[in-house]
Parts: structure tokens; sequence; C-alpha cells
């Protein structure tokens, strides 16, 4: 009997190794949240992303720049890099997700757009104005960073800095714990290529680093 | 109804495999390591840029092995290679040959696809990633579908006449391999009722087993290709196709580097480092082919006789076929309703 099934087994275990696996998330990057305050209130959010090694060339090459000799972006580039990632496509949903006591708080298009190399990474940073001013007073706030499909994994690896008059606040990263749950979803989410979109809405959300903002 | 309850346990028990297995871990490691991997390449580039020694290798090294971890992912036709080598008796050497070819293929396609479109047509390297996506993986998704499709049908017509069909050639059967199953011989089988000559085609079973003139010693090459021919050309076309099918689609990871190396005139590197990518991506794909034919071998020496062999093989035969339709059929559906 033993036999019997030994064979149909391995079928299903070479079948099984066969099957299509690792798609998203197809970028990795890495960065995080800084806040920014004035007259007591949080008005605007300052965002960080730092590019793998790879993505970055790629970033490059595919607006027809290239790396000089020292391993850097000439100013003209740099300038040309910049006109290029400031034009955001329609779909661009922030990365940086804020809400408040539960709520989520609208944040306008992204502005001051910069890019630098860092140790061989593209770093890019942007602006994002809150709608309308929060008042600090015994705010609990929560970012999750994130883009919404997955394509994008996004990490929080920068502490976050509190720009202007924050002094009675404080943030505090929360990493993603993967649960046995997540892992078996992630997988699921690997099989994906990268023109494809998950069937769970906002499922990066699900895999999000927070951070914690409390001002007393 | 043998074969009927044969073909439910093997499905029950691949479905209990496939969901009780943890393999999520594994896929979580190898966009790890791909991650890890693409960037020891884009080191290897910068260093390569700067003229610095022992680049070349670095690169080599670190795209064989981007290769071999991102031919777990999406494409490659894994599952078609795996496939093929449970349900039919290829030799676990041809099948390795093919899967190796295949991952060969498919990075001079790549190559070929992005250096010349940079070349004559100027594409950006975003269009060069959605015609990837959006067409040549459709393209090669319906191919291998057919490929599976083509399994499942090899295997239900010798499950309906497999008697009939050897005794009818039991003269002729000193050409063919002594045992087992595979597309030449079932090709041949399948072509026992005879040529309608002069063009090799497909005849009437009915009219034309009759009508051949053929005695037991009497030259079959005057009158139409022998056994062996066949099988020769059967093997060949079956070969290619499979190739092509997986070919067609060039791996993403090999387009990046590519649209990479030529931004950074490094066109000849950066075509060796995809040349070197696909023999990971082969390594890869040559352990599936391999543990795919060594599962086949133990399921035949489970059943042992030959007659529960010649029942149980079209059975293997016909869900290798289905899983492989299945998958590439699904993955093409979800294409086509976004």
């Amino acid at each position: 009997m033993l036999n019997m099934f030994s064979g149909p087994l391995l079928c299903g275990m070479v079948t099984l190794f066969g099957s299509p696996a690792a798609g998203h998330p197809h970028v990795f990057v890495d960065g995080g949240v800084d806040f920014v305050f004035e007259d007591h209130t949080l008005v605007a959010l300052r965002v960080t992303w730092l590019y793998d090694d790879f993505e970055t060339l790629y970033i490059f090459s595919s607006y027809n720049l290239s790396l000089n000799a020292q391993g850097e972006l000439d100013e003209t580039d740099r300038k040309a890099l910049i006109r290029h990632r400031s034009d955001w496509p329609s779909d661009f949903d922030g990365s940086a997700h804020l809400s408040v006591d539960g709520e989520a708080i609208a944040l306008k298009w992204p502005t001051d757009l910069d890019a630098q190399m860092a140790d061989c990474r593209l770093r890019v940073t942007f602006m994002r104005e809150l709608e309308e001013a929060v008042p600090l007073a015994r705010l609990v706030a929560d970012i999750a960073f994130y883009e919404s499909t997955y394509f994008y994994a996004f990490a929080v690896t920068d502490l976050p800095e509190l720009l202007g008059s924050g002094d009675n606040c404080f943030a505090e990263v929360v990493k993603y714990d993967r649960s046995a749950h997540d892992e078996q979803l992630q997988a699921t989410l690997a099989r994906l290529g990268r023109e494809e979109i998950p069937s769970i809405a906002n499922v990066g959300s699900l895999f999000a680093d927070r951070i914690a903002l409390k001002c007393v | 109804m043998r074969v009927t309850l044969l073909l439910i346990i093997t499905v029950s028990v691949a479905f209990l495999a496939i969901n009780l297995l943890d393999l999520s871990r594994i896929m979580l490691w190898a966009i790890e390591a791909q991650r890890g991997f693409q960037n020891q390449m884009a080191g290897a580039i910068r260093a390569l840029k700067a003229g610095e020694a022992g680049a070349y290798t670095a690169l080599l090294s670190a795209t064989a092995a981007y290769g071999f971890v991102h031919a777990l992912g999406p494409g490659h036709g894994k599952y078609l290679v795996g496939g093929v080598g449970l349900g039919t008796s290829v030799s676990v050497r041809k099948l390795v040959g093919l899967a190796a070819v295949s991952s060969l293929a498919q990075s001079l396609w790549a190559i070929v696809l992005v250096f010349g479109g940079f070349l004559f047509v100027e594409v950006s390297a975003r269009q060069m990633t959605v015609m990837a996506e959006e067409y040549l993986a459709p393209i090669s998704y319906l191919a291998i579908a057919s490929i599976g499709l083509l399994l499942i049908w090899r295997g239900i017509k010798s499950v309906q006449r497999p008697d009939r069909l050897l005794q009818a050639s039991h003269q002729r059967q000193a050409t063919l391999p002594p045992s087992g199953f595979s597309f030449a011989r079932q090709h041949a089988l399948a072509h026992e009722g005879g040529f309608d000559k002069p063009s090799i085609r497909w005849a009437d079973r009915n009219t034309s087993a009759g009508q051949v003139p053929c005695e037991e010693n009497c030259d079959c090459a005057a009158h139409g290709p022998t056994l062996d021919q066949v099988a020769r050309v059967g093997s060949l076309r079956d070969a290619l196709g499979l190739v092509l099918s997986i070919a067609v689609r060039p791996c993403t990871g090999a387009i990046f580097l590519l649209v990479i190396a030529w931004q950074m005139d490094l066109a000849m590197a950066g075509a060796l480092a995809v040349v070197t990518m696909g023999f990971g991506t082969a390594g890869l794909t040559s352990l599936v082919a391999i543990s795919s034919v060594a599962a086949r071998k133990v399921a035949a020496l489970s059943i042992g006789n030959s007659q529960g062999l010649r029942l149980v093989m079209p059975g293997i035969q016909v869900f290798s076929g289905a899983t492989i339709a299945l998958i590439s059929l699904s993955l093409l559906g979800f294409r086509l309703t976004l």
C-alpha cells in the first residue's frame, strides 16, 4: 500500500516544485518618514526612499542616465533625474499612509523632490503636506509605510526625525512582525509576475512597517 | 475502473501534498536571495565600469547565482519540464538537455530583443518589460498549455487502445525503445495505422490500416518513413515545441541587466552575464528535470508489473498534462482579465 502511494506522492511534490513562484515584491525600498511641525501643529511628512543598488542602476538606465567614473551622478544628470521623478504617476499612492485616532488623513500631492546618491544607492526625498494641519495636543498618529499592491516592499530603516516645534512628541518605529498566516499570503503573492496585480485590495498594508507618533 | 481509482488517488495525494507541504519559506528565501544577488550584480557592474580587477568574475558568478534563484519565480518552464519528466518516458539526460537548451535559448532571445530593440527600434526599457510580460508571457503560457493538452490527449489515446496498438505493432517493436511511454513511442504507435504518402500526416486509421501494403519483411521506407524516422521527427518536433514555448518569454531579470549594461556601454559584459544567468536557470530547471524523472521511476517501481504500468502511466501522463494546462491557462486567464 505504501508503495502504491509513494509514486503519486512524489508526483505531487514534483508538480509542486515545478509550480511558479517568487514574484511580488519586485522592488525593495528602504527609508522612512520624518515629521514637520509648525505652530504646534503637524503640517507635513517628509518621505525618504532608498533604492537597492540594482534598482538604482536600472532607474538611471531607464532615463538614459549613467553614473560617472566616481560612481556618482553628474549634476546635470541629477537635475534631469529630479525632473523625471517629479512627474509622479497618476496611481502614486504615497507610501506614507497617515491616520490620526484611526481616521485616515488626506495628504497633498508630493512636492520638493530631491535625489542624491548615498553609498551607491539612490536616495529620493519629498514632502507630503497635510490637507489640513493637525493640532499636536494629545495627538496619537500612525504612519504605515507601504505601497498598496506590494509590488514595492517598503521598509522603515531610518529613525524618524521631528522637524520644527514638536518638543512634546515622540516617534517610535514598529517593525512589521511576520506571522505564520502572513507567510502563507506572502508566498501566494510571490507567485505574481511584474505585470500582475494582487486580488486583495491594499494588500501591502498587511506587511507594513509603522511609525507611531504621540504628543503630550 | 482501476485507472479511475488510481487517478483519483493521484490527484488527491498531489492536492494534499501541495497544501500540506510548507514551501512558503523557500519562496520567501528565494526573493531575499534574489535581492542579495541583484545587488552583487550591481556592485560588479560598477566595478567593471571602474576597471577593477576581478569584476568580470564577480559579475558572472553573481548572475549565475541570480539565474538559479530567479528561476524559482514565474516563468522558465519548470512545471512544463517537471510535467514532461513525470508524464512521458523521456530520458533524464534528454530532459536535462532540453531544460538547459530552453534556458540558454531564453537568454539569447533576451539579448536579441533588448540589443536589437535599442539598435533598430529605439524602444524604451519600460516598453521592453511590457512586451515581455504582457505579450510574450501569454504566448508562452498558451504554448505550454497546448503541450499539456497534447499530453492529456496522448495519455487518453493510449488508455483507450493500448492493447490493440501493441498487438498491431508487435512485429515492429524492435525498432522502438524496449519499455516506457515516450513521446516517440506513442507517436510511432499512433502512426501504426499507416501513412498517407507522400506527405507525412495523420492517416484515417479505419481505412488505411487495411491498406498498408507492407508485409513483415518489406521495406517500409519505400512507401513512407520508418517508425524510427517518425520517432525522430516526433521527438524533434516535441523538443522544439518545449524549448520554444519556454524561451519565447525572456526573463525580466535578464532584460533589466541588459538595459543597464547597454546604457553603461558594457554591452558585451551584459550579454555574457545573461548567458551565465541562463546557465544558472538551467541548473534549477535541470534539478526539476532530474527529480521529475526520478519520481516517475519510483512510481513505476512501486507499481511493479507491466500490466499495471500500462494502465497507470497514461494516468500519470494525463495528470501531468492537466496540471501543466491548468497552471498555464489560469495564469493566462489572470492576464486576460486584467
